[in-house]
């Protein structure tokens, strides 16, 4: 953790929120980043950004800094989005919304890839199981390890790999046919 | 070892989740498997594929828009939290009598109706220095923390009337006041050794010309002239030096703008602040500078310099010191 990190941190625990708010935007990016990944929502993803930040503020003084900072948001943010999830019901139907931006569109023009793909992955994430899909998206796009996912989830690190090994399993079967069909063809 | 086994240790060498040990038995596997080879490359092209799909860039509007939204709620959660033990320790001790809010009593409608608009403009007044109050103890705190960024500033360029600076830092602040008013200088000064706008500084500078600056806007003005990043800007800071008096610290800091600061203008200014206040103790810098000084002109003017110590010391070079 970063001197200025570890300071600001210190000043939070103490109620100064202005040391909070540059917290905030120290790791936000991030944050707002694994929330779309998550929701695939952008109204949803913001609502979740609130939700986490403001539960840190509230019990940022029963942060022990054992962990990084980052884990602890994140840790807040799975937890958050599997109530969520488990409350709503909503998973496995939640269908990617209009106003989110097309993740093709998102990407540089070269090289480009196949949107039938891309939709297909959107798919196949969604109808994966949430715990699946946490830990796919943990470690895949925002680059963990699995002893610190297993921290964040609060699950084993066996269970993480099988979780991963499962999703990516699935992943691969399913893709096949597009990826490999496509390039033999 | 199983098929799955075999896929499931695959998949962890393409995540490099494998240690050395797992990492060397499953080359030698895969050196002679064809389907664990296949499975190796599904995997990879997987992952690639999907984190080229799923990628994400959240701007920066985004993420101020969300900031701004958390500050508001964080903020009324504070208030609301604040009212809750106002009323709590209003409550503590008082009848039912002096728990009735003070306000009916003065805004009553049996009072004449001049006393409740002289209470509501007291109130408006009383209002806006409170706000104006704990908007200066956020910006000193950002100040100490060095947050305080993004600082608008409107002048009537008459150092009468008040400057307006329109402060948007992590939330957004005003203050208003004039270049006498302790808190705009030390945000003057704040911003001349921390802003990153050359222009801004400068316009900062300006300013502070029209303040009559003591002790400490000197010091801020001896480092501006040494460390600003913007040549204006350090030649705007020699220039207001010249109207302190030269003691040790400006002197020396006026020696170490000679010899090492590589804009001409500003090196002259600090030579008119020595030639001003010539002093004993700048003759071995001005020795120096003599014969080091890549520019014929400030050589002259130092040999000028010291040319009035010959004469006030008959002839001696040498200091009386």
């Amino acid at each position: 953790m970063k001197p200025e990190v570890q300071h600001l941190i210190l000043d939070a625990k103490t109620g100064n929120a202005e040391a909070f708010h540059a917290l905030v935007a120290y790791h936000d990016e991030k944050m707002m980043t694994l929330a779309l990944q998550l929701t695939r929502h952008q109204q949803d993803a913001e609502d979740l950004y609130q939700e986490v930040f403001l539960k840190a503020y509230r019990y940022i003084g029963s942060f022990r800094m054992e962990s990084s900072f980052y884990t602890w948001l994140y840790r807040i943010m799975v937890n958050s989005f599997l109530n969520h999830q488990k409350k709503e019901g909503k998973m496995e139907i939640q269908e990617p919304s209009l106003d989110f931006p097309d993740p093709i569109e998102a990407l540089p023009a070269d090289p480009a890839p196949d949107k039938e793909i891309a939709n297909q992955i959107n798919h196949l994430l969604s109808s994966l199981p949430k715990q699946q899909k946490t830990v796919f998206i943990l470690k895949h796009l925002q680059g963990l390890k699995i002893r610190e996912i297993s921290e964040v989830m609060d699950i084993s690190s066996g269970t993480i790999k099988k979780y991963l090994f499962r999703a990516m399993e699935k992943m691969r079967s399913d893709l096949k046919d597009y990826q490999f069909g496509r390039n033999q063809s | 070892m199983t098929k799955i086994q075999l896929k499931e240790q695959a998949a962890l060498y393409v995540l490099k989740e494998l240690d050395s040990h797992e990492i060397s038995a499953f080359e030698a596997e895969l050196a002679q498997n064809e389907a664990c080879q296949k499975w190796v490359q599904e995997y990879k092209s997987t992952i690639k594929q999907t984190e080229s799909s799923y990628s994400i860039a959240v701007s920066e509007e985004q993420l101020q828009f969300q900031r701004m939204s958390l500050r508001k709620i964080i903020n009324a959660e504070n208030n609301k939290a604040l009212d809750a033990r106002g009323s709590h320790l209003d409550n503590i001790g008082m009848s039912d009598e002096e728990r009735k809010p003070v306000i009916h009593k003065s805004i009553s409608v049996k009072q004449p109706v001049w006393m409740a608009i002289a209470a509501i403009i007291i109130a408006f007044f009383l209002g806006k220095n409170m706000t104006q109050k704990n908007d200066a103890m956020d910006i000193i705190q950002l100040m100490n923390r060095g947050l305080l960024t993004h600082v608008d500033i409107q002048s009537n360029g008459n150092n009468a009337q008040p400057i307006n600076l329109a402060i948007h830092a992590s939330n957004e602040i005003e203050y208003s006041g004039n270049v006498k008013d302790d808190l705009i200088r030390n945000i003057l000064f704040y911003l001349l050794l921390n802003d990153e706008n050359p222009g801004k500084r400068l316009k900062v500078i300006k300013l502070l010309e029209q303040a009559q600056l003591k002790e400490k806007g000197r010091n801020v003005l001896i480092s501006s002239m040494l460390s600003d990043a913007n040549p204006g800007v350090r030649l705007k800071s020699a220039r207001m030096l010249q109207s302190y008096k030269a003691d040790n610290l400006l002197i020396d800091a006026c020696v170490k703008s000679i010899l090492e600061d590589e804009n001409i203008a500003v090196r002259l200014s600090a030579m008119d602040i020595l030639e001003a206040h010539p002093t004993p103790e700048m003759i071995p810098a001005l020795q120096v500078i003599r014969l080091m000084d890549n520019h014929s002109f400030i050589q002259s003017r130092a040999e000028s310099i010291l040319a009035d110590f010959e004469d006030l010391n008959n002839g001696k070079i040498e200091p009386e010191i």
